[in-house]
């Protein structure tokens, strides 16, 4: 915002010129003589609204007002002089706030509140107001001196943003309920078909999806890079034997996209399933390493490198020889994104390598 | 469904030996989709994005599936424009009617809604060969 009020210094003047100005208008200022001509231009200029309160007189009336005040509440000079600051109160001013404004001023102290206040047309603004005393010589009090802001546009983008979490919340709710739905259905469909089996892998899938996609939802896809460790940690820990102590993620901030999760999710889950089946989770001191960076496509197009290594669970064997349904669900998913998947069957774990672009 | 019912679903299938373009920035929707036109006998070609949708457009093909949004910004618009004009019919695949609603009135083709059954994709496909044929 820029103050109007505030003129720039004349170009070329440098800054020891400038100060020496200064200071030689400053000797030329007689302050007994010349401080209330000198208050009453600053008052005129300036653009934050000002008043003084005698607090000495019955009702602590308004004494002075400048110009910025009369502009923003839209009421004239005659209209002010002499009454009580409340008359800018109306139906939505919050009584705490009065309430903290006369507690300070009963006992003399600085206070700010944001008070909702009406102009004289009747619409409302936010008006943030700082209130604190102002002294004689003799250490007696003076006057109020007040000066209000309006901060109507602040408390708009507040409330924007507090809908927008509140719709956040929302949103996750509803997903979080959509996904148990789904799961139900499923499940009920197992059963009554004679395909418990069956049912529960697929919801086990679901249920990855819907861990990863509220691991992202507060994340903005198109704020550039994320880190996508809690994706990483909320789809392997209800697998991992010991929880946080049977992972270790390694690595920083990465581009995602929406449609990139559910690959990943489905692509971790499966390595997940299979380490708890044969490999690193299936014991207690198994450990599973994941680390991913960014890489660069034949194309040149941005791709996720991500490493898989599991250590410390029996020796995997002959893997390749068990490739089941979801290994192949992730062979395919990868290859229809240009990504690919390598698996090694280490001696000491299973070590796999996948890689594909950043946005599919 | 055995695999005679299958073989026999694919003989009788208009799309049999057709080629589809299908254009889905979704891996695992196109995925299922896919398949399921090549269980139908139709030879599939496949764009994740806007740029490989057009790049998809070398081809010869019959009829396309479109999914409307493609990552944030883009849509299947050009890819849309390209195909009116050599006169290939297509479907358009959206789960966002209502932001894209304008988009897809001006485009002016028939419209599938996410999610939507395979068996009803293949339909709508069937559907918009046999009003150009």
């Amino acid at each position: 915002m820029k103050d109007q009020a505030h003129r720039s210094p004349a170009q070329g003047e440098t800054r020891a010129q400038q100060f020496e100005n200064a200071r030689s208008q400053a000797g030329q200022v007689s302050l007994s003589g010349e401080s209330g001509v000198l208050f009453e231009q600053a008052m005129a200029q300036t653009r934050m609204a000002i008043t003084l309160a005698d607090p000495n007189r019955e009702d602590a009336p308004l004494v002075f007002v400048n110009r910025a005040f009369r502009e923003l509440t839209g009421y004239s000079e005659e209209e002010i002089i002499g009454r009580n600051c409340r008359f800018l109160q109306g139906p939505g001013t919050d009584p705490a706030q009065v309430r903290k404004l006369r507690e300070a001023i009963a006992s003399e102290e600085v206070v700010i509140v944001e008070l909702l206040n009406y102009r004289k047309d009747g619409t409302p603004f936010w008006n943030a107001l700082h209130l604190g005393p102002i002294y004689n010589d003799d250490g007696s009090l003076r006057y109020i001196f007040g000066s209000q802001w309006d901060v109507t546009d602040v408390h708009a983008a507040r409330a924007d943003e507090k809908h927008a979490r509140m719709m956040e919340r929302e949103i996750s709710h509803r997903m979080k309920n959509m996904f148990a739905v789904i799961s139900s259905i499923v499940t009920m469909t197992g059963k009554l078909d004679g395909a418990e089996g069956l049912a529960e892998k697929i919801n086990a899938r679901i249920r990855s999806l819907g861990r990863a996609h509220e691991a992202m939802l507060e994340v903005s896809f198109t704020e550039g890079p994320t880190d996508p460790r809690k994706l990483f940690r909320d789809l392997l820990h209800p697998y991992a034997p010991m929880g946080a102590g049977s992972v270790t993620l390694v690595g920083g901030k990465v581009p995602l996209d929406s449609n990139v999760v559910s690959v990943l999710a489905l692509s971790l889950h499966e390595l997940a399933i299979n380490a708890v089946k044969h490999g690193a989770f299936s014991v207690p001191d198994g450990h599973v390493r994941l680390d991913w960076s960014l890489e660069e496509g034949p194309d040149g197009e941005a791709r996720l490198g991500l490493g898989w290594t599991e250590t410390g669970g029996p020796a995997p064997g002959n893997g390749a020889a068990r490739k089941g349904i979801g290994m192949t669900i992730i062979s395919r998913m990868l290859a229809l994104g240009e990504g690919d998947i390598q698996y090694d069957w280490r001696p000491e774990g299973l070590h796999v390598e996948i890689h594909f672009p950043t946005s599919l | 469904m055995n695999m005679m019912d299958r073989q026999t679903d694919s003989a009788a299938s208009p799309l049999s030996g057709k080629t589809v373009l299908v254009v889905e920035d979704e891996v695992l929707i196109a995925m299922d989709i896919n398949e399921c036109l090549e269980e139908a006998g139709a030879h599939v070609v496949y764009g994740r994005n806007l740029r490989q949708g057009m790049q998809r457009l070398e081809h010869e093909v019959d009829v396309a599936l479109l999914d409307v949004s493609l990552g944030h910004t883009e849509t299947c618009l050009p890819i849309a424009q390209a195909l009116r004009e050599r006169g290939v019919p297509f479907v358009l695949h959206s789960g966002d009617l209502q932001r894209l609603g304008e988009t897809i009135s001006n485009i002016g083709a028939p419209v599938l809604e996410k999610p939507c059954d395979t068996s009803e994709i293949l339909q709508a496909l069937q559907g918009a060969m046999q009003r150009v044929g």
